[in-house]
């Protein structure tokens, strides 16, 4: 066994005593829970070590891909809405097929008059009358949409699908907008990538917070389908119960009072029912997880994945082999997006609820980050290890500070204001120990916990 | 629709350009000079806001009094930026410049929000309140005078960068680092000069802003995106290129919230920065 195989045992040791002692020492709903999130964060610093790690391309519009996958989650899931089908529906579409023709249109433009002076011009106007058209239709569809009964729906739903559907679905999506910002934006100047992420990710934030007929706007949408069962179903399933006391037989034969030991039950029944559903929701997302990891493995030792490398590291070189970096890049990044979507839409999934108004900045793009670079760029395993890592940190963090802020300001009077401001910044404690353990790790550590790996064949 | 609300959007929108005009050339100031793109620039922005709010509530000085002052604190702390950090990453890849100064604002970002709380404040009753009325069409006071005192601002830049000794220096190091040095300019503290003046402009620009915005930790984030906007349209490192695509953004942004749909500022700037990057990826006055 060499070295680099024995850090890796090692990290997925830590890995599961550190969800171990949470079990043990909190609540193993509360580990699940964590842990469920870890799956998904490790997902999405997989996709973003996709672009990173293999191509050193920077995008910072995760959040913008995550929220994408959440769209893909509530439309495919949600039950359609027919009222506002039979007001709306025919407007929507018509203004649909009006924009796809506009663009078809352009497209065409843009092909035939190749080589004329006032191609924009014509470009510009035809644009302009596709809008105006669109319009006629798309405004009065979208106030009867939202006019139908606001309180609960007021937008047009989704397809009613099982949600599992929608990781693929969000997958898309994500990988579609990456298709059309790669398209344009790669091939120049790095900085011009991050700026269009940068700015496409506020966009899609604001088009899901403004456009009520599509996602319900900061309305929220609650209650989406699991692809699990409810825990209040458990709780009444007979074999369910069966199972949970089989499982405690020695604790339940303890008792001998008949009241007290089915009370015990009863209570057992509901812990477990909660535990149950995090655990099945664990199973779906590791097997997610292992597939992926499978896939950008065997992407990653492959000639594919030698060539991505070598793009990386010197791309005028490999253009000069007869490789297309631009091509390549833009292939590298709607993969690494489309996985990023995929963790959205399973995010979502697990939320039961799609609030648009959530996402920041900070949380995803920045953390997502700091997982990747935590963990080692170029490694896949290590950006798992990353996101476990830094989640763990991230969740257990405000606590921690809290108690510490306690500890060395207990010399001060409650209403000391010094005391009072610190205790109420406790949540900004976590990005500053997030920055912090950025910093130390690239000052010491640059390359990562677990670095990547070369490979001289 | 009448024609006069058209011309007070046009008019608001050209006040606005001159703001966006003087954050974006800080940025093209610090771009042009070393190459590198300052991600943290909102956040400086933010800083000036913050540090303007600060004089007004603990010291009564008025933002339009006080702004020798954030001009100084920001030019430090540009000052700071880069002998902490910048220096050490002249030579690095441009990726990890992009990931220095985007971890620069991820960090005063949180820093603003730890120590100030991401409350909303204002600078209550400033001295610039109330609006003008000019044949119909009304002109907030606040936002006039932030423009006059850009567009002013904008024009003794230019001067001084294309006039002045040091700001010939200063065009020297840009073009070419080495010979300028044999020529006896040190380059280091060129640098330190450029970011000091990125940063006076943009401390310039917020603290005439702090009279009429909300001032809150994740305010410089739509600023920032503007001006990373108007310096790609006008050509990275083009000084002259800011003012026109400020002004050019600015409109965009007010009539296109008048005539389509005020939520969308955002994107019809975007929308403009990908025509630009497609059709002329050097930028309107792009060498």
């Amino acid at each position: 066994m060499n070295k680099t195989n024995r850090n890796e045992i090692l990290a997925i040791l830590i890995m599961v005593s550190l969800f171990l002692l949470v079990g043990f020492g909190q609540s193993w709903s509360l580990s699940l829970s964590i842990l469920n999130m870890c799956i998904i964060s490790a997902i999405m610093s997989m996709g973003i070590n996709i672009q990173w790690g293999y191509a050193g391309i920077f995008n910072v519009g995760i959040m913008g891909f995550t929220a994408l996958g959440g769209l893909a989650a509530v439309l495919v899931s949600y039950s359609p809405v027919g009222e506002a089908w039979r007001v709306g529906g025919i407007g929507m579409i018509i203004s649909l097929f009006l924009l796809t023709l506009t663009i078809v249109a352009v497209f065409f433009i843009n092909r035939i008059f190749r080589n004329h002076s006032y191609k924009y011009w014509i470009i510009g106007l035809t644009i302009i009358i596709g809008l105006i058209l669109i319009n006629l239709f798309f405004r009065p569809a979208v106030q009867a949409i939202e006019n139908v009964n606001p309180a609960v729906t007021g937008f047009l739903g989704g397809l009613g699908l099982p949600i599992i559907f929608s990781w693929i679905v969000g997958g898309l999506f994500a990988a579609g907008v990456a298709f059309v910002i790669g398209k344009i934006a790669l091939g120049l100047r790095s900085d011009y990538l991050a700026i269009a992420t940068l700015g496409i990710s506020e966009i899609i934030i604001a088009v899901l917070k403004h456009e009520d007929w599509l996602s319900r706007g900061v309305k929220n949408v609650i209650g989406l389908k699991r692809p699990v069962p409810y825990e209040i179903d458990l709780q009444k399933t007979d074999w369910f119960i069966s199972l949970i006391s089989y499982l405690n037989t020695s604790k339940l034969s303890r008792i001998s009072d008949s009241i007290e030991s089915e009370k015990l039950l009863n209570q057992l029944v509901i812990e477990g029912s909660s535990i149950f559903v995090k655990l099945s929701y664990m199973i779906l997302f590791t097997i997610v997880l292992l597939f992926i990891l499978y896939l950008s493995n065997k992407a990653q030792f492959s000639p594919w994945g030698r060539m991505m490398r070598a793009i990386r590291d010197n791309e005028t070189s490999a253009n000069a082999m007869g490789k297309n970096v631009v091509k390549r890049h833009l292939q590298v990044f709607v993969i690494g997006s489309a996985v990023v979507g995929i963790a959205g839409a399973m995010m979502i999934t697990q939320n039961g609820l799609f609030t648009p108004s959530s996402f920041l900045p900070l949380r995803y793009t920045f953390l997502i980050w700091v997982m990747v670079i935590v963990g080692g760029s170029g490694n896949n395993l290590g950006s798992i290890l990353g996101a476990f890592i830094v989640w763990f940190t991230w969740i257990e963090a405000a606590p921690v500070s809290q108690f510490l802020i306690e500890l060395f300001t207990s010399g001060l009077e409650d209403n000391n204001n010094f005391k009072l401001h610190l205790i109420d910044s406790v949540p900004y404690f976590r990005y500053l120990i997030m920055g912090s353990v950025l910093l130390l790790i690239l000052r010491y550590r640059p390359e990562g916990i677990l670095p990547e790996k070369i490979r001289h064949s | 629709m009448t024609i006069e609300i058209i011309i007070q959007a046009i008019i608001s929108g050209l006040l606005m350009g001159f703001i966006y005009a003087l954050i974006a050339a800080g940025l093209s100031l610090i771009f042009g000079l070393m190459g590198i793109v300052n991600f943290a620039h909102g956040e400086h922005l933010m800083l000036s806001m913050f540090s303007s709010f600060w004089l007004w509530t603990l010291l009564g000085l008025d933002p339009i009094i006080s702004i020798p002052i954030t001009m100084l604190i920001l030019a430090i702390s540009g000052i700071l930026t880069h002998y902490l950090l910048i220096r050490y990453i002249l030579k690095a890849k441009m990726i990890v410049q992009i990931c220095a100064t985007f971890g620069l604002s991820v960090f005063l970002r949180s820093l603003a929000q730890f120590l100030w709380t991401p409350d909303f404040r204002n600078v209550g009753n400033p001295l610039l309140e109330g609006r003008l009325e000019i044949a119909g069409i009304f002109i907030g006071q606040p936002q006039f005078y932030a423009s006059l005192v850009c567009l002013l601002s904008f024009l003794l830049l230019y001067l001084f960068v294309n006039k002045s000794e040091t700001g010939l220096a200063l065009q020297a190091t840009a073009q070419d680092r080495k010979a300028a040095e044999t020529l006896g300019i040190n380059s280091n503290k060129m640098f330190a000069l450029g970011w000091a003046l990125g940063l006076s402009c943009v401390s310039i620009a917020g603290t005439m802003m702090s009279n009429f915005f909300f001032i809150f930790p994740d305010v410089g984030v739509h600023f920032a995106l503007f001006a990373f906007v108007a310096v790609a349209l006008g050509g990275f490192g083009s000084i002259i290129g800011c003012l026109i695509a400020g002004i050019i953004i600015g409109l965009v942004e007010s009539l296109g919230g008048l005539l389509i749909d005020p939520s969308y500022k955002l994107l019809y700037v975007f929308l403009i920065y990908l025509i630009v990057v497609i059709y002329r990826p050097q930028g309107l006055f792009g060498r």
